[in-house]
């Protein structure tokens, strides 16, 4: 399952790191949510010890991005911990997630490779290249139960910009 | 444990943040899908498929330089 937000530059500035971030991260942890509902018990304890509420459920989800460099990643880990403790509403609350973003270098790690495709095919599309290879990857997306991935598998900020407005034309029944 | 492996990319007008969403428990197998993959159309093992970050390439071959040098 894929997930992906684009967050307009020419809107967000210098802020443009940590939305993408706080955008993902939420969805990410509804995803977690979601995939709790198939085990709703969670496993059992073999000492039959009550657990902690956060660790109840025995899922939990941890972000791992590819590392920026020395410079910049103390900045992207205060993103995430900012995300983390202030962006997280009743609503959103972050409990299912791990409380530290994790670093992994691309060449190291086949997982972030195939990150790179995903979001090279966000960026070309977005570019106004051939729509082809995001095409194959549009049904992977995370989608809601109408099938709607706009705000689920692929996040707009801001809402209703002009990148939205551009994927919306395209893709209407997806938004 | 659920891992959201995300990498960025973007322009002068945008930037994107995304990747896949994987069970901890499939890692192995879709890390050996994508190697398997890799070999059988003549990619190096340990190169992105698609070459991201050259800076990133160039640091390595200094680190390997100099640990070279520290050995002889």
């Amino acid at each position: 399952m894929l997930l992906a937000a684009v967050v307009d530059i020419r809107v967000k500035g210098d802020e443009t790191d940590f939305f993408l971030i706080n955008d993902t991260v939420k969805r990410f942890q509804f995803e977690v949510q979601d995939r709790l509902k198939e085990y709703p018990d969670g496993p059992v304890s073999e000492w039959h010890v009550v657990q902690p509420p956060r660790k109840k459920k025995g899922i939990k989800g941890k972000m791992i991005v590819d590392h920026p460099g020395t410079k910049l990643h103390p900045v992207w880990d205060d993103y995430y911990r900012k995300a983390w403790k202030y962006c997280a509403r009743p609503s959103t609350h972050l409990l299912h997630m791990d409380e530290a973003i994790g670093f992994e270098h691309m060449r190291s790690s086949p997982m972030l490779q195939i990150a790179d495709v995903v979001v090279g095919a966000v960026s070309s599309y977005l570019r106004g290249d051939p729509a082809e290879r995001f095409e194959i990857l549009l049904p992977r997306f995370r989608r809601n139960s109408n099938g709607k991935v706009d705000g689920y598998g692929l996040v707009f900020d801001p809402l209703h910009g002009a990148l939205w407005r551009t994927f919306r034309a395209d893709y209407p029944t997806l938004c | 444990m659920i891992h959201f492996y995300a990498d960025q990319t973007g322009t002068k007008d945008f930037s994107v943040l995304g990747g896949p969403i994987v069970d901890a428990d499939d890692l192995g197998d879709i890390s050996q899908a994508l190697m398997e993959f890799k070999q059988e159309h003549e990619l190096r093992a340990s190169n992105p498929v698609k070459t991201a970050g050259w800076r990133e390439n160039d640091r390595y071959r200094g680190m390997q330089k100099s640990l070279h040098r520290g050995q002889t």
